[in-house]
């Protein structure tokens, strides 16, 4: 398993704003399940009769107390294990309603004697208000009911009724019944019907309300239940699956993986467009209207990844109309430097001329190939039968070794480069230049020094002439995206307008970015921003057991 | 709260278990009412033990319903219950308004929790 790999993103243990949003529908849906639990038992009465409008307005004082606390509690969270991230929109409104109910249900403030903040007070209100109301409805509902079973009764003739009360009321209640209402001057029939349904049990008055209406207004309810739960579910389909296509990675099949690795949650990956940096970043010039309508509702994000930092896009720029240059800018994100490698399997070390250094501390030894060397195999030296694996024209790391050589190098034509280490497992001879060495679809991380040991494949980082970052190549893998200028915010404040955008940013920058915000002085109209901690010998872990 | 409320509720036991009674049950029919209290001692009569039938027949006593009448109607008065009517008197429901629990609430409140006036149990 590789160390982290030369940098330093760790994702922040916040709430994105999908998950807070999730938290906050969250809370309302504790608010609401409260409620129909205590409106009910306080009223002593159905949920059918608690269905009325100060129920609504309880439901609707608890879930504002519940996002308030919420929202609290989603800045403590921060301190939680990194490892509970996922589970953050579940456990902040957890905490939130916990708040909610144990602290501030229970506050009254006073000041000389007046309540200033007397929520408790308020929920109480609220809450009588509510079950007075379903006390009423349950009151209408039984009155609807037993003057629905009287009158089915009354229909029935004195036999029948005499025979119902004897069977519910014992052998002398008919006598005495009718007793008690010559006493009171009460029709017999009537008070017998009444002592009757008095004396009924619940499914008892069921069989006798039951009619064919009954079946009808079954089936309406459950037409409308369902059309609400087919309602909901395309809600949670929308927020689930569509929302996370709201966003499109276009670029380096190097920076992709190490995304990936990074940010297990990322979302929105599987729709990559598989080009390479340099041909993604002049996508993003043109991308939205120059733009022009950066600012667009829903719009689809779009994320360019670049192993060769921005060079392309700076080029692009330079060389654009000024109409074109005046909304286009971006925000770059370095989020690594990982060195150069090249990984290859046969006996052509010797060509390449790979040595050992050491470097430290910690100390390490490593193969390496000079750029002078490499680049002279690349151009001359490739023997026959073997893969060679180049990055194709525009790719970052083709970029990369063009401009370190000074001059662009005369590349051979080259095998389609495989998309990862596990497809190298035929044995063949083979020479790849890569930045990360993804092992496998399923495995996001770079391959191991043993799974390359394995396969026999060995490895050597290139080194330069140059004196910094211990000589070594290396890539600057950049996350681009477009921003707007905010100058409601201020003259050097820029805005990401895309949600998913902003979410990656802020991962990526939290430091840098507030609120999908940016302070900066763009050069190029490009905002930099370096998170990385330097050069990555550190990061190439995978070739230390690998010797030349 | 209003202070009469209140003085009504601390004055008179009856209207207070009447109360009580009601509150309990959030709603009740006048007859299982009389049932329910005729035990109470401020009716003046020899418990009866407990025998349901024996209760029933001195809940049908003149003296009985009137004085349970009586407190019914301080309540409704007071806004505290209300009631609905049926053909037959007896079967009229009573059922706790909003100012009813409110004044549950306000009473627990202001009195020791040994000593809580509502409901009275």
């Amino acid at each position: 398993m590789s160390k982290p790999y030369c940098l330093i993103v760790e994702a922040p243990v916040s709430l994105s704003p999908q998950g807070f949003l999730w938290a906050c529908c969250i809370a309302i849906g504790l608010s609401l399940l409260i409620a129909f639990i205590e409106i009910p038992t306080k009223s002593k009465s159905r949920l059918r009769a608690c269905l009325v409008w100060p129920s609504v307005f309880y439901w609707l004082v608890l879930s504002f107390g519940n996002v308030v606390t919420t929202m609290l509690a989603s800045l403590a969270v921060v301190k939680l294990p990194a490892t509970l991230a996922p589970y953050l929109p579940v456990l902040t409104p957890f905490f939130g309603v916990f708040g909610f109910e144990t602290v501030l249900k229970n506050t009254n403030i006073t000041m000389f004697d007046r309540g200033v903040l007397t929520i408790q007070s308020w929920i109480d209100k609220a809450a009588t208000a509510a079950t007075a109301a379903a006390i009423v409805k349950e009151e209408d509902i039984s009155e609807q009911e037993e003057q629905g079973l009287v009158d089915r009764l009354k229909k029935l003739n004195d036999q029948e009724i005499n025979a119902r009360v004897l069977d519910k009321l014992g052998g002398s209640a008919v006598v005495e019944l009718e007793a008690a209402a010559r006493t009171s001057g009460a029709d017999a029939k009537l008070y017998k019907v009444f002592q009757l349904v008095s004396k009924l049990n619940r499914a008892e008055r069921v069989a006798l309300l039951r009619d064919k209406r009954s079946f009808w207004r079954t089936l309406l309810i459950v037409c409308v239940v369902g059309l609400v739960m087919v309602v909901v579910l395309y809600a949670v389909f929308q927020l689930l699956v569509i929302g996370r296509r709201a966003v499109v990675f276009a670029g380096s099949g190097n920076v992709l993986p190490f995304l990936k690795e990074k940010f297990p949650n990322l979302k929105g990956t599987d729709s990559w467009v598989d080009v390479g940096s340099s041909g993604a970043l002049e996508q993003s010039f043109y991308y939205s209207n120059y733009g022009g309508s950066i600012g667009a509702k829903g719009r689809t994000g779009f994320i360019v990844m670049s192993s060769n930092g921005t060079a392309a896009l700076e080029a692009k720029f330079k060389a654009a109309a000024p109409a074109l240059q005046e909304h286009n800018y971006w925000l770059s994100i370095s989020v690594a430097r990982p060195p150069l490698a090249v990984l290859y399997r046969g006996e052509f070390g010797k060509d390449l001329n790979v040595h050992a250094a050491s470097a430290g501390p910690p100390a390490i030894t490593y193969p390496f190939v000079e750029l002078a060397d490499l680049t002279n195999f690349i151009q001359n030296k490739s023997p026959e039968g073997m893969k060679r694996y180049y990055p194709e024209e525009g790719a970052g790391t083709r970029s990369l070794l063009d401009r370190a050589a000074k001059n662009p190098l005369q590349w051979p034509n080259v095998d389609e480069v495989p998309g990862y280490i596990e497809d190298l497992n035929d044995k063949g001879s083979f020479v790849e230049l890569v930045s990360y060495p993804q092992m496998s679809r399923v495995s996001k991380t770079a391959a191991s020094c043993a799974q390359l040991q394995q396969m026999q494949i060995r490895g050597a980082l290139v080194r330069t002439e140059s004196l910094e970052s211990d000589h070594l190549l290396l890539a600057d893998y950049a996350v681009v995206m477009k921003v707007a200028r905010d100058e409601v915010a201020g003259p050097d404040m820029y805005l990401i307008t895309n949600s998913a955008e902003c979410q990656l940013a802020q991962a990526l920058a939290p430091k840098d970015i507030q609120d999908c915000r940016i302070f900066g002085t763009p050069v190029d109209h490009i905002l930099k921003l370096d998170v990385t901690h330097g050069g990555g010998l550190e990061s190439a872990v995978y070739l230390r057991c690998v010797t030349p | 709260m209003d202070p009469s409320v209140i003085a009504l509720l601390h004055t008179n036991d009856l209207v207070k278990q009447v109360f009580s009674e009601v509150l309990k049950r959030r709603r009740v029919q006048l007859r299982d009412l009389r049932e329910s209290l005729v035990d109470s001692p401020q009716f003046g009569l020899p418990s009866s033990g407990g025998s349901a039938a024996a209760n029933e027949g001195r809940a049908q006593d003149p003296v009985v319903q009137e004085k349970i009448e009586d407190a019914v109607q301080k309540l409704k008065d007071a806004k505290l219950i209300d009631e609905r009517q049926a053909p037959i008197r007896d079967f009229s429901t009573y059922y706790v308004t909003a100012n009813g629990l409110n004044a549950e609430r306000d009473l627990r409140l202001a009195a020791p929790r040994e000593q809580a006036l509502l409901p009275n149990r």
